[in-house]
């Protein structure tokens, strides 16, 4: 045995300097092109151990190619990843011993039954959780005996997150987990990802419901074309960017061909699809002005909210869009 | 479906040969067609046809005689007319013809000579067949069957592995610590068990219906039967790292696979192709694995020798095993 050490051996070697406070994962400059197509241009972040950190970004943002080039999946076009402080390309078996995986679009041999698709990839890692654990985990006791192809789709999304727990690991990456799932398990998979969390595992997720980063995430990194545009905490970067507070008004309700004036209080407005956003410190004085405005042009204003400033503004502010557009 | 493809094939396969080749090599006696148009030498004929077991004669008109001999249902016809005999026979069969003439001359030679009380002045000629062992053409190609369709298993098999890449399952593992050469040691392994069935039934199905020789030797031969199939299996995977779909895999392995199930001495034996169709046999694998399964199966001579079988199969695996890695895909 001298000289070649074993998987499982490496992979207790890894653990030991992964106590020794290395940064969970490491991301520099990391680039990966399809042709002329940057999906990912230069992104670096770095996340801890026992953080939870978020990836919030619209489709198409390079989320999940960011993902799949931080594990190894995929070969990278330039940069730097080190995954407790090993890089994926040079030690592929060593950094996938110690992260699990939840792909985005996950696909599973078709006729195994639940129980035996996390027995198999449970099978895969040195040290696994127990099966049951995991379907406790992610709600599909009752589906243990089911056939994967006759799952529904927020099914077979809870499957892929519960192979993500099959193997006793440190770092999870969950690709999207809690797209197409209903506000229920949606829910129930918010309380698996703290009490995992708890657990002591370090949480890396993509996501683009702006609510589920601003309350999951201790920090989160907005992505768009490839590119990291804000990073920091939830709070942090709403206060950063917004002091105010936000006033929704649907545009039917303002512009009927009609220019919607400057108001004085406003410091400043964001005009999408859907909605004149209006941000203000002093609520009152804008309300004010808004009651003369619409008494004066006889408008019903029936259909105004007042909210928080958000991530969702924050995205609103950086890139001129809504997330989900 | 599949179950038809491993199992059903080479059974027809097996009935395909049979039926060709399984006749050839058996001697059968010589059909002679004996047409009488009068004359003295009645008598004589009749008493050639019955002296002689090899020949099974038919009396009949020569009209219906030379009409079944065009056929291939005659030999030779025997034409026994006023002024002496004639010979009538297919220009493939010529051979035969001479036979039968030189036959019939030293039986009406013999007549005479007895007829002068010279006869038992002649010593005897007798004649012994050697014994040797008998192949018959069947016994040739059912190892060659059973070789080309391990050879098809093996490279065709990869291709559900290509299908389950391409519907992105494979890629699934490909983000779990599974270490890749487990995964094509694994299916390798799978294939010989599938092997293990399927040179059970080749060798029932030649032994029930066409009475092809057992093996004597069970161990060696299906120490060779996973040998071969890992090869195979393993030059399978190689190739369709290569390519991405399913359709382009399926192109590749027919490229590769149609080839040597043709130029490697299953179909044609050797001395039938030109020298360089022969140096391309020996590039090909399949040649060495069919070589080596004929010794092994019916203890027909190796052409390349054993140890070079061995050699050349062991290092097309080796070989195959470390491109299937080193341009593994996993989508």
């Amino acid at each position: 045995m001298m000289g070649k050490i074993l998987p499982s051996r490496r992979c207790e070697k890894a653990r030991e300097e992964g106590a020794k406070s290395v940064s969970a994962i490491v991301v520099q400059e990391l680039r990966k092109y399809y042709g002329t197509v940057k999906a990912v241009d230069g992104v670096s972040f770095t996340v801890e151990q026992g953080e939870i950190f978020g990836l919030l970004g619209p489709n198409g943002a390079g989320k999940t190619t960011t993902v799949e080039t931080s594990i190894g999946l995929l070969p990278r076009d330039g940069g730097e990843v080190r995954i407790l402080g090993h890089d994926p390309q040079e030690e592929p078996l060593v950094v996938k011993s110690q992260v699990g995986v939840q792909l985005q679009m996950a696909q599973f041999f078709p006729r195994l039954s639940v129980l035996e698709t996390i027995r198999l990839f449970g099978s895969f890692y040195p040290r696994k959780r127990k099966e049951k654990e995991v379907l406790a985990l992610v709600g599909l006791e009752e589906k243990a005996h089911a056939l994967v192809e006759k799952l529904s789709g927020g099914q077979l999304k809870r499957l892929s997150v519960g192979l993500a727990l099959v193997g006793e690991v440190d770092i999870l990456f969950l690709d999207e987990p809690t797209s197409g799932l209903d506000p229920q398990s949606r829910r129930n998979l918010w309380e698996t990802i703290l009490w995992l969390q708890r657990e002591g595992k370090t949480i890396f997720l993509t996501t683009h419901y702006l609510d589920e980063a601003e309350k999951l995430c201790h920090r989160v990194a907005i992505i768009d074309h490839g590119r990291i545009i804000a990073l920091g905490k939830p709070k942090d970067l709403i206060a950063e960017h917004f002091v105010e507070k936000a006033i929704e008004i649907p545009l039917d309700e303002v512009e009927d061909g009609r220019e919607f004036p400057p108001l004085q209080s406003v410091t400043k407005t964001e005009r999408d699809a859907e909605n004149l956003t209006l941000y203000t410190v002093d609520l009152a004085a804008t309300f004010a002005e808004l009651g003369r405005y619409a008494e004066e042009q006889k408008l019903s204003l029936r259909n105004v909210v007042v909210r928080e400033a958000t991530l969702e503004d924050v995205f609103l502010k950086l890139t001129g869009r809504r997330i989900r557009d | 479906m599949s179950l038809f493809w491993f199992l059903g094939f080479p059974i027809l396969f097996v009935f395909l040969f049979g039926i060709i080749f399984g006749g050839m090599g058996d001697s059968s006696p010589l059909v002679l067609g004996i047409v009488f148009q009068g004359g003295v030498l009645e008598q004589g004929g009749i008493a050639l046809c019955e002296e002689n077991p090899a020949f099974r004669c038919v009396q009949e008109d020569l009209a219906s005689s030379l009409e079944a001999l065009k056929q291939g249902k005659r030999d030779v016809v025997i034409v026994f007319d006023g002024e002496g005999i004639r010979l009538s026979y297919h220009p493939e069969r010529i051979d035969r013809a001479h036979l039968v003439a030189g036959y019939i001359q030293r039986f009406f030679l013999e007549e005479r000579l007895r007829a002068l009380g010279a006869w038992s002045n002649i010593p005897p000629v007798r004649l012994e067949a050697v014994e040797v062992p008998h192949f018959r053409q069947i016994d040739y190609f059912l190892p060659g069957v059973l070789a080309m369709a391990l050879m098809q298993l093996g490279l065709f098999g990869s291709l559900d592995f290509v299908s389950l890449r391409e519907r992105k399952i494979i890629r699934q593992l490909g983000a779990t610590p599974l270490p890749k050469r487990w995964l094509l040691g694994s299916e390798i392994v799978v294939r010989m068990i599938i092997a293990f069935v399927q040179t059970g039934v080749i060798i029932t199905a030649g032994w029930v219906f066409f009475r092809v020789r057992l093996p004597h030797a069970l161990v060696p031969l299906f120490a060779w039967i996973l040998f071969g199939s890992a090869t195979f299996v393993s030059l399978g995977y190689c190739l369709v790292s290569l390519v991405r779909t399913v359709e382009s895999a399926e192109g590749i392995i027919q490229m590769v696979q149609f080839p040597m199930m043709f130029l490697s001495g299953i179909f044609f034996p050797p001395e039938m192709m030109p020298e360089t169709l022969r140096l391309v046999m020996k590039l090909l694998p399949l040649s060495y694995f069919g070589d080596a399964l004929r010794k092994a199966m019916v203890d027909i001579p190796t052409q390349f020798g054993l140890s070079t079988d061995f050699l050349v199969l062991l290092g097309w695996l080796c070989g195959s095993f470390v491109l299937a890695l080193r341009f593994w895909r996993w989508e």
